[in-house]
């Protein structure tokens, strides 16, 4: 699957070559796995913002939700007047950035400007200005993201991704697929436990023999680093189902004694779902300090520059106080929830 | 903590008020040495550590650079309040991140710029930080009081944690906005509010209405949350006379001169305001303590790492008193208070 997406992103976003011509427009589209709209706008017609032209002509296929768009479904494209030529690249394009839903408070399209990390990444970027401006690309298969849309620097960044420790660690595939922006956010790794079967965790021999559960897509690398090798070492039994909502259903059926996620994200599925008083955190020993950060393949040509102009925007806003209002008016929320 | 406190306690009661006050332990100050000093003395001498010989040679680069050997008689020795700047012989490292602390400026002994180390809590959070899992470097900035520590951490625009600071009880309505915006961490130190009375005046305290209608001093900047509690309305029914001035010393310039009945602050910054202004033979502390208090690092709530910080501060605290450090910690600031009050 891996390789048949890797070939037709392969085609658009590298190539450049676009199978839509303005002369054939207003034809069919069958949406290929990984794609958002804001990614075939920008495919078939240079520009992502026309997502919701795509999205408005094709309500009755995809519903009122935009990122309800899934692999198969067969959408119409229509004349766009002014679309460019397609056969000649955009000589400065737009910086894709990359990132998808059902992480909230960190990014979901459903939070107010698409969430906290959402909101701090378009800032930096909006004061980093890079010439092309900069797109933020929301598609929801989080498991495509890392391969192969960032291994092959088929998007210039993503976010929100935690780094592993690749000072002792550098074989990890994240260490050897991105480089790492500053820290932009802080959290720590607990469990979320059944509340009526508390399970007993005060250091790692606890864990031996559990089953532990991280939605797809969010990497692992914590729960198997040089001191302690869970999974690789058969230690826990890891599911992945598709989202944290489901990881926390697993939970409560007993399927797992415990999701293993930051402390916000977790947190705010419990509030979501109603399942506060079902579900105990164990804040008090927390597994690991998770660091969020924006990423850049090591493949694109301009990796470093790139992971410069957004360290260089993101000091500039904690020193300005934009980040700090940005940051406040997210985490108020989610204490206020509290 | 309790043990020192106790002990500082009996000191003030019983037996300080015999002795005269004594050369103090200070810093930033230059000490002019005696004959047969050497560095590790004086380092004992000012900060209850002998090995930290090394901050007076890194600070003095002219004297002699070896612990043992003599001073000349006369010898200017400048007595830091902090250690060099972390060049190799101390455990944090100039490569280690670093984190912005508030800390309260008058505060001794907890915090304080005049104190060795900073105070006993700066050296405790120091190493806690450097301590704990993911460990950080301190680099401190000052608050005037505890109200403006809370007031400039709730803006939260450059400071990412701050400390000494009382916890207040989140269920009362004055703490509500604290509460709302910060995170407490577990104890730091726990200390007991006592009452300081002219010796031989005749106040007392067994309960609390042996003080209604009493003068009663305390700095307007200090918490007041253990006068009004459910079961004492001292002051939302005026049961004692609440004096505040701005500082402790005015409160025992008050006491001293009859003009209040008793001064009410915790022990150590009791005691360590009684022996800079000399008063040890005119004030006691009274045996009973009003309420134990406890001393917290705050951390902004919507700070990007609020929650790390927290953990972290916890986590090294708790390794901290595993391995004894906390207690040497400690230990080693009592003896200072100690030698100030002979």
């Amino acid at each position: 699957m891996c390789r048949v997406l890797f070939g037709f992103l392969l085609a658009f976003f590298v190539t450049g070559i676009s199978p839509v011509s303005a002369r054939d427009c207003t034809r069919t589209y069958i949406v290929q796995p990984g794609e958002s709209l804001s990614m075939i706008a920008q495919a078939q017609y240079d520009d992502a913002a026309l997502w919701e032209k795509i999205h408005a002509d094709n309500l009755d296929v995809i519903g009122e939700k935009p990122d309800a768009v899934r692999a198969g479904m067969t959408l119409r494209l229509g004349c766009m007047g002014d679309a460019p030529s397609t056969n000649t690249p955009m000589p400065r394009d737009a910086i894709k950035v990359l990132t998808a839903s059902g992480f909230a408070p960190f990014s979901d399209r459903d939070l107010p400007n698409g969430g906290l990390m959402t909101e701090l990444v378009d800032a930096v970027m909006t004061r980093a200005a890079p010439a092309g401006g900069h797109t933020i690309h929301w598609i929801e298969d989080r498991a495509a993201h890392l391969d192969p849309l960032l291994s092959n620097a088929l998007m210039d960044m993503g976010f929100p991704w935690p780094r592993p420790d690749c000072e002792t660690a550098p074989q990890t595939p994240l260490c050897r697929t991105v480089l790492f922006s500053d820290p932009v956010f802080e959290a720590l790794v607990v469990l979320f436990t059944d509340a009526s079967r508390p399970l007993p965790y005060s250091n790692e021999s606890d864990i031996a023999g559990r089953t532990l559960c991280r939605p797809r897509g969010f990497p692992t690398d914590d729960l198997d680093r040089p001191d302690r090798r869970w999974t690789s070492d058969g230690v826990i039994i890891l599911i992945q189902p598709d989202s944290i909502d489901d990881c926390l259903l697993l939970v409560l059926e007993g399927q797992a004694d415990a999701m293993v996620m930051d402390e916000f994200s977790g947190q705010s599925a419990v509030r979501r779902l109603n399942l506060t008083g079902r579900i105990t955190a164990l804040r008090e020993h927390p597994l690991s300090i998770e660091t969020l950060h924006v990423v850049v393949p090591r493949a694109h040509p301009q990796a470093q520059q790139l992971v410069d102009m957004v360290n260089t925007a993101l000091h500039d806003m904690r020193e300005s106080g934009t980040f700090h209002d940005i940051l406040e008016a997210h985490l108020m929320r989610f204490w206020g929830e509290g | 903590m309790r043990v020192p406190s106790l002990f500082i306690l009996s000191c003030l009661s019983v037996t300080l008020a015999v002795f005269p006050m004594a050369a103090s332990a200070l810093c930033n100050v230059t000490y002019t040495a005696q004959d047969g000093d050497n560095l590790s003395g004086v380092a004992e001498l000012h900060y209850a550590d002998s090995a930290r010989w090394s901050w007076l040679a890194a600070a003095n680069p002219d004297l002699s650079a070896s612990p043992d050997s003599a001073l000349a008689q006369g010898s200017q020795v400048f007595i830091p309040c902090t250690p060099p700047d972390p060049s190799g012989q101390t455990a944090a490292s100039p490569d280690m991140p670093k984190v912005n602390v508030l800390s309260i400026v008058d505060f001794a002994p907890f915090s304080s710029r005049t104190w060795p180390a900073q105070g006993i809590m700066a050296e405790l959070i120091t190493a806690a930080l450097g301590a704990g899992p993911a460990p950080l470097r301190p680099v401190t900035a000052w608050a005037e009081n505890a109200a403006d520590g809370v007031s400039q951490l709730a803006d939260s625009r450059g400071a990412e944690i701050g400390f000494p600071l009382p916890r207040p009880d989140c269920s009362a309505d004055e703490a509500r906005d604290a509460c709302a915006r910060l995170l407490y961490s577990d104890p730091v130190i726990e200390i007991p509010l006592v009452l300081f009375v002219r010796s031989g005046g005749g106040v007392t305290y067994q309960d609390d209405s042996d003080l209604a209608g009493r003068h009663l001093c305390r700095p307007a900047a200090y918490s007041m949350a253990s006068l009004d509690t459910p079961d004492r309305h001292w002051i939302s029914e005026k049961v004692v006379n609440l004096v505040t001035p701005d500082r402790p010393e005015t409160c025992f310039q008050m006491l001293a001169g009859g003009q209040v009945d008793a001064v009410m602050l915790n022990a150590l910054t009791g005691a360590t305001t009684i022996a800079a202004m000399n008063l040890s033979e005119q004030v006691t502390a009274l045996d009973k303590p009003l309420a134990q208090h406890t001393l917290h690092v705050a951390v902004p709530k919507v700070h990007w790492r609020a929650t790390t910080l927290i953990y972290r501060i916890n986590a090294g605290l708790r390794a901290l008193r595993e391995t004894g450090e906390y207690d040497r910690v400690v230990g080693r600031h009592m003896t200072l208070l100690w030698d100030r009050l002979n």
